[in-house]
């Protein structure tokens, strides 16, 4: 086809342009595209902008997670109604978050005891270098053993936690009061 | 809870602001991602307003009445219905690559970076990806040729399938240089060329650009790509941003081009258009 | 056959036009002929071949017979130009030669209606003895169909539309045989996978697979692939093809695809089967007999088995004392030792003096092995196969190189 092969010069459209105004291809030798782009031509690429990260609410509240406790172990990915750990921790916070409290680390203590109650034991990083210590003089798995919801998934599905939906008001949900 | 569903709670979030009392360590960055928030709602507003222009009928040339109606209707295949941004996300559109490839050229249409990995806006996507389907009916719509092309092993059975089976051309095959460009010579007859390349991955290796663009739009064959977010889209006509690698996002988007060329065809053979050549009489 | 004047055969060769076609071979063109006898050579014919027949339809419109104008394409417009204008110089080419080879039969003195291609070579072999080696490059007068290489049909449609929906990979055959090949490969990953849901397909499946087997087979060769496709496939290409073949063949379901395997497969002949088995006759006595030759270095010899004998053995009139050496008198009677029947047979063998013992004994054990394989059933001739009896010893003597001694030996030489 005639016609610059710079394709770095303009757009085919302009290039074909060019090329019809200057008689060098005739009107009705014009390809068949020609109308269809002039008609339709490509959308203006909107203007560049800084690419932000995403962030959600819980990633807050999963970071303190796992600055505070250790390692909950492994998740049984091949069952879908169980939920991992930090997973109902989160959603544990988000659920006491909706009933009023709203002061953080507050808000982090209660959901500590709440899943407690329902014999979930969080373990810190502090409390599993201390039990590490001991496990190299007596055993070692003892130390590994946290929660009864690790192994059996069927208990899990008495902590029952409704999933936080948009519904949930996060106004104040990570507001310290200083 | 789902990705979608946190993507569509991210954007409630940004947009009300009496909402956004953020950790105390995200106050700051929450405030500027707002600022940026309007300002490219704003702007965004603004390439949605943009003008069709109505096609203008060429000097000395008889207008064919029934393409050129076609051509003014904003949905002549009805491709709008086709598919929704729910679809795009089912099929994994959105993910893009690791933030660190991301092609400057690409970073307006992604949407966030979630944990080194880029998202695509697929809000964007829709309709850039509508408005390719439709040029690409409307050529069909014409009796143009369409070229299928795509790197992708994975995949690269059922391209060629589709191709075949609406009657349209691919090539998934190594490029070799100058099929475009050297054609007379490669083919040993005049040029044929394709009157739209679709691109369904740009990239060739993962190191390189599929040569095909360059060479479709020197020899000014109007192009579809489909470019992830590690790819370069300014030698594409039209281009869909998307993820390339994932077959169930290459399946969708040979499903909706298939849709598209059929309906096209049908239309062409109910309106009309679609004559069979008569032989060529040697006298 | 007519003898020319030294002074017609310098003219013919002066007027000679060798045309160089692009399959390399010479050809002896007509118009030589058609000089050498006064014909007026007005070239009207050729001047028609080079034209380009002005295109009928030069808008590129067409009337259909409804009415409405079609277009043909440019690209499809210019194949036809060019496809006419081939046509036309061809048509010319063949009369030319028509015109020639009754030339050629006049100057032979020959008939021309009677006159064949094997009649014109052997006169251009007379008329224009060459010496050059190679015989492409020799004068030559063929039928132009032979000479000029085959233009390949239009591969798209009148619309200037491709026919082959692969057809801008440029090896449109090639790349449809490998998307076959994944195709049938995914066939065979979905009827796995239907298999092991469904256990019961398995009794069944044994059953089918036992008598698929790629042993008695091996892949088309790069060549016959070649001619297949009627495409160029490069080396690279048809490993590929290969590669994708085994694979597909691999498949633990590979039996389903059989038929289409077997199309890429050609047979391996066994080697056994290939041998020529001599002729059982019967002698005057009623006797059977199988007669066979063999050779060994430079010596040949014949040999008849007889088959109810009592295993004696005549060698040029003379009995097994014939070889000096126990070692000759066992390896000629080795093939029959490993058949079985020493004792059985008669022998009698003539051989060729010349040559030494070994070579003699050689040639004997090769034609009584032959000979005896017409005794034997298939099994035992495949042993007699396996064990080299059936197999001619190519060795001879080495040839003695000049400055040398002998064929290796060198002169016994001193520096000083």
């Amino acid at each position: 086809m005639a016609g610059s092969r710079r394709e770095s010069v303009g757009s085919i459209l302009t290039r074909l342009q060019g090329l019809l105004r200057a008689g060098a291809m005739k009107a009705e030798d014009r390809p068949i595209w020609y109308d269809i782009v002039k008609a339709k031509p490509p959308k203006p690429v909107p203007p560049h902008r800084e690419v932000q990260k995403i962030l959600y609410p819980e990633d807050f509240v999963r970071a303190r997670f796992y600055k505070t406790y250790a390692d909950p172990g492994a998740t049984v990915l091949s069952n879908e109604n169980s939920k991992s750990i930090p997973q109902k921790f989160v959603d544990r916070y988000l659920e006491l978050h909706g009933k009023g409290e709203t002061e953080p680390s507050r808000l982090f203590e209660e959901t500590t005891q709440s899943l407690a109650a329902e014999g979930v034991r969080l373990i810190t990083h502090e409390e599993r270098a201390a039990a590490r210590g001991k496990s190299q003089v007596t055993n070692k798995s003892q130390a590994s053993a946290v929660t009864p919801e690790t192994t059996e998934p069927g208990t899990s599905e008495k902590v029952k936690v409704k999933s936080p939906s948009q519904k949930v008001d996060i106004k104040g949900l990570f507001d310290e009061k200083s | 809870m789902s990705l979608y569903s946190r993507m569509i709670r991210w954007r409630a979030c940004q947009s009300v602001k009496s909402c956004c009392s953020l950790h105390k360590t995200a106050l700051s960055r929450a405030k500027v991602n707002l600022e940026q928030v309007a300002r490219f709602s704003g702007s965004k507003l603004v390439c949605n307003q943009q003008e069709v222009e109505a096609p203008t009928p060429m000097r000395g040339e008889e207008t064919e009445s029934v393409a050129d109606t076609a051509l003014q209707h904003d949905d002549y295949f009805g491709l709008k219905n086709l598919v929704t941004v729910r679809d795009l996300f089912e099929a994994r559109v959105h993910l893009g690559h690791n933030s660190g490839l991301r092609h400057e050229s690409m970073s307006p249409y992604i949407f966030g970076e979630r944990q080194g990995t880029d998202i695509i806006d697929l809000e964007q996507t829709l309709p850039l990806l509508q408005h390719a389907l439709d040029v690409c009916a409307h050529i069909v719509y014409r009796g143009g040729m369409v070229l299928f092309l795509s790197r992708n092993q994975q995949t690269l059975p059922w391209v060629e399938r589709m191709a075949q089976e609406v009657g349209e051309y691919s090539h998934c095959r190594p490029w070799k240089r100058g099929i475009f460009t050297n054609a007379s010579s490669i083919f040993s007859t005049l040029p044929i060329y394709p009157e739209l390349c679709v691109f369904l991955g740009t990239q060739d290796t993962v190191f390189e650009m599929h040569l095909g663009i360059v060479e479709s739009s020197k020899l000014l064959i109007p192009s579809i790509g489909v470019v992830d977010s590690n790819c370069d889209n300014s030698d594409l006509t039209y281009h869909v941003p998307g993820n390339d690698d994932t077959p169930a996002a290459i399946h969708l988007y040979l499903r909706l081009f298939r849709e598209a060329v059929t309906r096209a065809k049908a239309k062409r053979k109910e309106d009309g258009l679609s004559l069979d050549p008569v032989a060529y009489d040697e006298s | 056959m007519a003898s020319l004047s030294p002074w017609t055969r310098y003219s013919l060769c002066r007027s000679l036009r060798y045309c160089r076609s692009s399959a390399s071979s010479v050809l002896f063109s007509r118009d030589l002929l058609r000089n050498q006898n006064g014909i007026a050579g007005s070239g009207s014919s050729r001047d028609n071949c080079t034209e380009a027949p002005s295109p009928s339809s030069s808008d590129g419109k067409q009337k259909a017979s409804s009415g409405k104008a079609v277009t043909i394409s440019r690209a499809m417009r210019a194949y036809m130009e060019r496809a006419k204008a081939h046509d036309d110089m061809m048509k010319a080419e063949v009369a030319d030669y028509e015109i020639g080879k009754r030339h050629l039969a006049n100057i032979m003195g020959e008939d021309p209606d009677s006159f064949t291609q094997d009649d014109v070579n052997r006169a251009i072999e007379y008329l224009l003895p060459s010496g050059l080696f190679e015989k492409r490059a020799r004068p030559m007068m063929k039928d132009p169909y032979e000479i000029f290489p085959k233009k390949k049909a239009a591969q798209f449609g009148l619309d200037g539309r491709p026919y082959h929906w692969l057809y801008f990979t440029t090896s449109p055959n090639y790349y449809a045989l490998l998307y076959d090949i994944a195709w049938k490969m995914e066939d065979l990953k979905a009827e796995e996978d239907r298999l092991a849901e469904e256990k019961d397909g398995k009794p069944d499946r044994e059953k089918e697979s036992s008598d698929f087997t790629l042993a008695r087979s091996e892949w088309i060769t790069h060549q016959r692939l070649k001619d297949l496709l009627v495409e160029n496939v490069p080396e690279k290409e048809y490993r590929h093809f290969l590669v994708l073949m085994e694979r597909l063949a691999a498949h633990p379901l590979a039996y389903k695809m059989e038929e289409f395997i077997a199309t890429y497969r050609e047979p391996i002949a066994m080697q056994s089967q290939t041998l020529e088995v001599p002729q059982i006759e019967v002698d005057s006595d009623g006797r059977s007999f199988a007669t066979a030759s063999g050779k060994r270095k430079k010596c040949a010899a014949t040999v008849r088995v007889f088959k109810p004998g009592s295993g004696k053995v005549v060698i040029n009139g003379e009995d097994l004392q014939y070889f000096s050496n126990f070692v000759y008198r066992e390896s000629l009677l080795f093939p029959l030792s490993l058949t079985g029947l020493v004792g059985e047979v008669d022998i009698e063998a003539e051989v060729q003096a010349q040559g030494g013992p070994t070579a003699q004994a050689g040639a004997i054990r090769l034609a009584v092995s032959r000979a005896v394989t017409a005794f034997v059933d298939e099994s035992i001739r495949e042993d007699l196969r396996l064990a080299g009896m059936l197999t001619e010893d190519p060795r001879t003597k080495e040839r003695k190189k000049p400055g040398q001694e002998k064929a290796r030996k060198k002169f016994t030489w001193k520096k000083r």
